[in-house]
């Protein structure tokens, strides 16, 4: 089994558990598969974050879980458990209700997430319309109170008002807000903060980490960036060309990087205390289909040698930890 | 306050004095987008502008490429008053100033291959056609880090990091002496934010340019900049060289914007 270990004792029954995931472009002869493998498990409360550049399947892998994925692709996965219970095969209507319940996402454009010509009340009310039944005094109530939780001030004023109207930060709270309408167990956020400035960004994590430890909610959070993942604690998944290289608790992975990948992706964070390594990471993905036998970063990998054509698997190292790569040494 | 203080002596590349800029609100009351703004940029240097959305940043490139006329105040460059330029002198200043865009996906004309992309500025300006133009494009395109043999290709057909590489690439195709470049680096993956400093680094200290960077993110002027002016509200509120701005900010709004930048093992909360 592929499942990562975990790093916490697993007291809290978990929400989600998931192994070997592949997403595959439909009908494609040879099969192209975007996303091979992909494992991982989620109690209440705890954060898992999926990093890696562009085009690793971050987001494919999130947009599967709940069974969103374009009309072109298809999802196959060994296990696919929420709460316990097998959803690989649920019909459309049971999926759309178990989004609507239990599985929220946040996307990263806040502005193009919003429908220009619909005030942000009529955005919040028609969630709770649609998937909670609730009246329209009632639902108009409700959005208010959701909008206070998020931080916005004077929500009964932005409940009339525009997208266009709020700031980027009012906008991704908004949005945080309408996920939030339908009391989800997981929240799915796909770079909520890329598209903010700094000192919005650490406001909107603030938000988030208040949101889960008052209300047990579990956080799938999908980010290119290091420093993001620093602030937000968890567990780490990090993805390369469609596969999870490294798994492990945040704090051990930024002390010790295992994968050669995690650490070229870390030397090539411009920081404030140091300046990075000017050569960032050779190269780029490969497209799906395209990757090099065995271990798919040995192309771009500085450490590469004879043995890393053969096929990897993600080996665990102990101490909640595994590594795609044969030269991952056991932590201790 | 001045962001000239720190210049370096001898005459400066760029000279910005009391630059105001104001856009009359809709009905409401006028935005200034900027306050007054002085700065020097000296020949060779890197000068970075750090600040957040809506601070002026954008504005202040703007006026300083003569795309924006400012309200009172003036910008110098080479010696030479932008104000008192006639469209054609404007026009052949363009050729020494120019700049590169935050978004290399939507910055690029797709329709064009990156050949025609780089040597727009060639033909516009007459400096060069036909084969001198194509042999001077794959030069640019091998000086930025592409193989010449891709010149065909439109801009789908690359990633992100080298997309930026052809807008730097159609900067340089005239021989600027200053690049501007607003948000260089902000649209792109942190393994290729590195290597496209890592050029502007480069092409400063092969060819001595100029650059004026504009980033809300410190960690990223971090990387490159002599010295480092913080903007807020359309005035610069801090300046001084790099490594000093950083370790000792003074002023509470840079020490903001530096507590907000994400450091690795900090401040994590509990999840």
């Amino acid at each position: 089994m592929n499942a990562p270990p975990s790093a916490t004792p697993p007291a809290a029954a978990a929400l989600l558990e998931v192994s070997g995931l592949s997403v595959a472009i439909r009908g494609a002869r040879p099969p192209l598969r975007l996303v091979e493998d992909f494992a991982c498990r989620l109690a209440p409360g705890q954060t898992l974050s999926l990093v890696g550049e562009s085009g690793c399947g971050k987001s494919l892998s999130a947009l599967a879980l709940p069974g969103l994925l374009p009309p072109d692709l298809e999802r196959t996965s060994e296990r696919l458990l929420w709460r316990g219970r097998e959803i690989g095969g649920l019909a459309e209507r049971e999926r759309r209700r178990l989004r609507g319940a239990e599985i929220a996402f946040v996307f990263q454009e806040p502005l193009s997430s919003l429908n220009p010509v619909l005030t942000i009340g009529t955005q919040i009310t028609e969630v709770l319309r649609a998937h909670r039944r609730l009246g329209r005094a009632a639902a108009r109530a409700r959005a208010l109170a959701l909008l206070a939780e998020v931080g916005v001030p004077a929500p009964a004023e932005r409940l009339g008002a525009y997208p266009h109207e709020l700031s980027g930060g009012l906008r991704q709270r908004a949005l945080i807000a309408m996920a939030l309408a339908c009391d989800p167990a997981l929240l799915i956020a796909d770079e909520p903060t890329t598209a903010l400035d700094v000192s919005l960004q650490a406001q909107v994590l603030a938000l988030l980490a208040e949101l889960q430890r008052r209300r047990g909610l579990a956080l799938l959070f999908i980010t290119h960036d290091f420093g993001v993942v620093s602030q937000l604690g968890g567990r780490v998944l990090v993805m390369y060309a469609g596969e999870v290289v490294e798994s492990a608790p945040t704090a051990a992975l930024l002390e010790a990087p295992a994968h050669p990948y995690t650490r070229a992706l870390l030397a090539s964070l411009p920081r404030l205390d140091r300046k990075c390594e000017a050569t960032g990471i050779p190269g780029s993905v490969p497209a799906p289909g395209r990757a090099p036998a065995g271990c798919r970063f040995r192309d771009r990998c500085g450490l590469a040698r004879a043995g890393c054509g053969e096929p990897q698997i993600l080996r665990p190292l102990g101490a909640g930890r595994a590594a795609r790569c044969w030269l991952a040494e056991a932590s201790a | 306050m001045s962001a000239g203080g720190t210049a370096a002596p001898g005459a400066a590349l760029l000279e910005l004095r009391g630059l105001v800029k104001r856009f009359p609100g809709r009905g409401r009351s006028a935005v200034s987008a900027l306050r007054g703004v002085d700065l020097d940029l000296a020949a060779g240097e890197i000068l970075g502008i750090a600040g957040e959305s809506g601070c002026g940043k954008t504005t202040l490139a703007r006026c300083i490429l003569g795309l924006e006329r400012p309200d009172a105040g003036s910008v110098r460059f080479a010696g030479q008053d932008l104000a008192a330029l006639d469209r054609r002198a404007l026009r052949r200043l363009r050729r020494r100033l120019q700049m590169v865009f935050q978004d290399p996906y939507s910055s690029l004309n797709p329709r064009l291959s990156a050949a025609a992309i780089v040597g727009e500025g060639l033909a516009v300006h007459g400096l060069a056609r036909g084969a001198e133009r194509a042999r001077r494009v794959a030069a640019l395109l091998e000086r930025v880090g592409l193989d010449p043999g891709t010149a065909d290709r439109r801009p789908r057909e690359f990633s992100g990091g080298q997309r930026q590489r052809i807008g730097i690439a159609r900067a340089l195709a005239c021989g600027p002496e200053l690049l501007v470049a607003d948000e260089p680096v902000s649209a792109l993956d942190v393994s290729v934010q590195a290597q496209i400093l890592a050029l502007l680094e480069d092409l400063r200290r092969r060819e001595g340019l100029s650059v004026l960077i504009i980033s809300h993110d410190l960690a990223v002027l971090r990387q490159l900049c002599d010295r480092i002016a913080v903007m807020r509200q359309g005035e610069f509120v801090e300046s001084g060289p790099t490594a000093a701005l950083l370790a000792a900010p003074r002023h509470a709004y840079t020490q903001a914007l530096l507590a907000a930048v994400p450091r690795l093992g900090g401040a994590a909360n509990p999840a």
